[in-house]
């Protein structure tokens, strides 16, 4: 009973918003609150980046917008819809972890294919797409090579390529380059942004490294203590 | 204000099923065989004990524990575990560091020969010893026969492989970075071993520690058959009882005590284990092992003394199995085909009976386990899941601790009228045998689940992956390794099972180790001598089954 008129509040609070909307997000850990009463808006095709030291909460946040952490207050929507009872799977927020977590098992046209396999495509289609998509991060004809064979550089382009390839709204990075060394991790920051302006996906990145922020972002907002502190055009 | 409080109601909305709810569905089967085949027969036990003529009657309680006779077998049971114990730990660790660490020509052989003892059927062993040991025997000179020195080797002997698995397994993990890190600030190579290494091996070699003594402590076959009517331990005297002396009060008396025993045992293991730090483990890369150093002799001549160990009585066994009447023969593997006197059926039919019911036992077990370690291994967020599913892990190590012999003669007493009468149905002694390997089952399966990266799903989940989906794609392609190895495991278990078999079994179909143990207690040198044979082949079929288990490369089989 009490469902209906709050999603009724819901929508009139925020149903002007596209794209992604954070309102008053906490999480909590027993007595430690790691993401402290944060608001956060991502336009449509826009890139935010999260820039703060490690442990102040920012890992946290992009996994509550995935629904991996259950919030502690507030809401988070997309469009104006409150995704409190849609379950990760069913978001359409791919997320892109430090380590890449490939399956180890599948190859690498596999991994990169995960998405596309779910929304049903198969055959030539799913080839065609998988070869796209790794055209698109420049490891053309690497589709049979055991992941774990490939250097960590090519392990995340894979990562990369695999998360654009599940047709997110959203792509949540985390940390997605401070594995690498710090050659390759300017290289890619420079790929990472040219993939995510052509594919006009939306994208929260979330790091601790200053340049990489500025280069792929659109925006860059500091977060620290679980709080988000300000926000720099 | 309304509307904050709509706006809590409205996050919370929809609680969708979680873990632990998964967890307690996929227990609902095992938890109900559980219930059945164990805690129906264990109470079956304790109430002909203690409610003998339907009422209670603790007078018993302090009768029994008054006997001197049962003073002796406690504390014979407590100082030949305790002392087995250190011997095992004192033999273990060496081997383990050289067969874990070390550089040595055939270490994969020798890991292999280390390890089999441990699937061997007590029975076995104990009569490998007595070939061994006997007056007419290899050894016979040492006048070993029937001392409480030959039921400690034999003990040793098993028990070797659960410290070099477990504690060896926990060395592969440590990161050797943290060990060089101590050297590399001066530490000389004993320092790092008491400062560093000790302390991260702590937890493995605990629970190695109380894993072996309650293996020692709960022993049967082997005391059974070195033992004779001079050594008892709380496990054959529950036998005695039972069976010689129809004392079911003395016996679930002890049945109780033993129980107590176990479970404090665990508890306080299991807390010291938690005790430990964390130290840093290492990912899938083999680390280097160490070229051999004038150093490393002492742990090499344990190593050397372990193999004779094991060696010993396999060879004095087949020695002996090849002759009679002081001539070397085959006679003692002919006559395995021949119908023996007083049993009725062949060796090679005993082996057939006890291969069926081992298929069976290992199929159940290996079902009911991976359910179990499924269940276990789910990941609740809340305290509350957590603690369920500890409770859960732990129900299902129950049959480890309470005596083989209990739930015998328990099945027997409850499972003998409607409406589960089962007392003639082939069913009954795959089903005891299967809660007897689940606990095993469980800890080989269960473990490697664990190690899979939870964010492996998460991954998958937010690519668009239901929990089927993920499942299938994170956790479905490393479980069939250890579900093989843990089939070939349960197999060699079941194989060997003596303690519940010998309540259940038909007098005219017995399986082998029945049968060896039978023929043992006859004197024609004709029936030894097959006795011995038959000891053999079946250490061979549990041997051949172990080998191939070890080529799958699981190393939580036997691990705790």
């Amino acid at each position: 009973m009490g469902g209906v008129p709050s999603r009724l509040a819901g929508a009139r609070t925020s149903g002007s918003g596209k794209g992604l909307r954070c309102e008053d997000v906490s999480v909590t850990f027993g007595e430690l609150r790691a993401v402290d009463h944060v608001d956060l808006a991502v336009a449509p095709g826009e890139v935010v980046a999260v820039l703060g030291p490690s442990g102040c909460g920012k890992s946290t946040l992009l996994r509550a917008v995935a629904g991996l952490e259950p919030l502690a207050s507030g809401r988070v929507l997309w469009h104006g819809e409150d995704l409190a009872g849609t379950a990760t799977h069913r978001r359409g927020f791919a997320m892109m972890f430090q380590d890449g977590q490939l399956f180890g098992h599948l190859s690498v046209a596999r991994n990169v294919g995960y998405g596309a396999r779910l929304r049903g495509l198969r055959g030539s289609a799913l080839d065609a797409e998988v070869a796209r998509l790794l055209d698109l991060v420049g490891l053309s004809g690497r589709g049979e090579d055991d992941p774990l064979t490939l250097s960590g550089g090519q392990q995340q382009r894979v990562a990369l390529a695999r998360s654009l390839g599940a047709g997110p709204r959203l792509i949540l990075l985390d940390e997605p380059l401070s594995a690498l060394d710090r050659e390759l991790r300017e290289r890619l920051a420079a790929d990472l942004r040219s993939v995510l302006a052509d594919s006009g996906t939306s994208a929260i990145l979330v790091t601790h490294d200053h340049g990489e922020a500025e280069v792929i972002a659109d925006r860059v907002v500091q977060m620290e203590a679980g709080r988000l502190a300000s926000t720099a055009p | 204000m309304d509307g904050h409080h709509q706006l809590i109601g409205h996050v919370r909305r929809g609680p969708r099923p979680g873990p632990t709810v998964a967890a307690l569905l996929l227990a609902v089967v095992p938890l109900a065989f559980l219930g059945v085949f164990f805690l129906l027969p264990l109470g079956g036990m304790l109430t002909r004990g203690f409610v003998p003529d339907g009422q209670l009657d603790l007078g018993a309680v302090g009768d029994v524990l008054g006997r001197s006779r049962t003073a002796r077998v406690v504390g014979f049971t407590l100082g030949i575990s305790t002392l087995a114990t250190a011997v095992t730990l004192a033999l273990g660790l060496p081997t383990a560091f050289a067969l874990h660490r070390l550089a040595i020509p055939g270490a994969d052989a020798l890991r292999a020969l280390v390890i089999m003892p441990f699937v061997m059927p007590a029975v076995v062993v104990g009569v490998l010893w007595r070939g061994l040991l006997a007056s007419s025997g290899p050894l016979g000179w040492l006048g070993l026969d029937g001392s409480w020195v030959a039921i400690l080797l034999a003990m040793v002997f098993f028990n070797v492989a659960v410290v070099v698995r477990t504690v060896g397994a926990a060395w592969d993990g440590l990161d050797p970075r943290t060990a060089e890190a101590a050297a590399a600030l001066g530490a000389p190579p004993l320092h790092v071993l008491r400062t560093v290494l000790l302390p991260a091996l702590r937890p493995a070699i605990l629970s190695a520690a109380s894993v072996v003594f309650l293996f020692c402590s709960t022993a049967f076959g082997v005391v059974l058959t070195l033992g004779g009517l001079r050594y008892a331990t709380i496990e054959t005297e529950i036998y005695f009882l039972t069976t010689s002396l129809l004392d079911l009060q003395g016996a679930a008396v002890l049945s109780v005590l033993q129980l107590v025993a176990v479970v404090a045992l665990l508890w306080v293991t299991e807390r010291a284990r938690r005790a430990g730090r964390g130290v840093r483990r290492r990912g899938r890369r083999e680390s280097r092992r160490l070229p051999l150093r004038r150093h490393h002799l002492p742990a090499l001549a344990v190593l050397g003394a372990v193999i004779a160990l094991i060696l010993a009585p396999l060879l004095g066994g087949l020695a002996r199995s090849l002759r009679r009447g002081g001539e070397w023969t085959l006679a003692n593997y002919a006559d395995l085909a021949l119908a023996q006197p007083g049993v009725g059926v062949s060796g090679w039919q005993a082996l057939g009976t006890s291969w069926r019911i081992a298929v069976d036992a290992a199929l159940l077990s290996v079902v009911l386990g991976l359910l179990v370690s499924l269940a276990v291994t789910r990941r609740p967020r809340s305290r509350t899941g957590r603690s369920l599913l500890a409770g859960l892990d732990a129900a299902f190590m129950l049959p480890l601790g309470v005596s083989a012999v209990t739930i015998g003669f328990g099945f027997l007493i409850t499972l003998d009228r409607p409406p589960l009468d089962l007392r003639s149905s082939p069913v009954l002694i795959p089903i005891a045998q299967a809660m007897v390997a689940l606990p095993l089952v469980v800890r080989t399966i269960a473990p490697v689940l664990r190690h899979v990266d939870p964010r492996q799903g998460e991954a998958a989940a937010t690519l668009g992956a239901g929990p089927l989906r993920r499942w299938v794609t994170v956790e479905l392609p490393v479980l069939w390794r250890p579900l093989l190895a843990a089939v070939g495991f349960a197999l060699a278990v079941s194989l060997g099972e003596f303690g519940a078999t010998s309540f259940l079994i038909r007098p005219d179909d017995p399986t082998m180790p029945v049968l060896v143990y039978r023929l043992i207690g006859r004197p024609g040198a004709a029936e030894q001598g097959t006795a011995m044979a038959a000891a053999v082949v079946l250490a061979a079929v549990t041997v051949a089954v172990m080998a191939l288990v070890e080529r799958l490369r699981i190393s939580s089989v036997g691990a705790f």
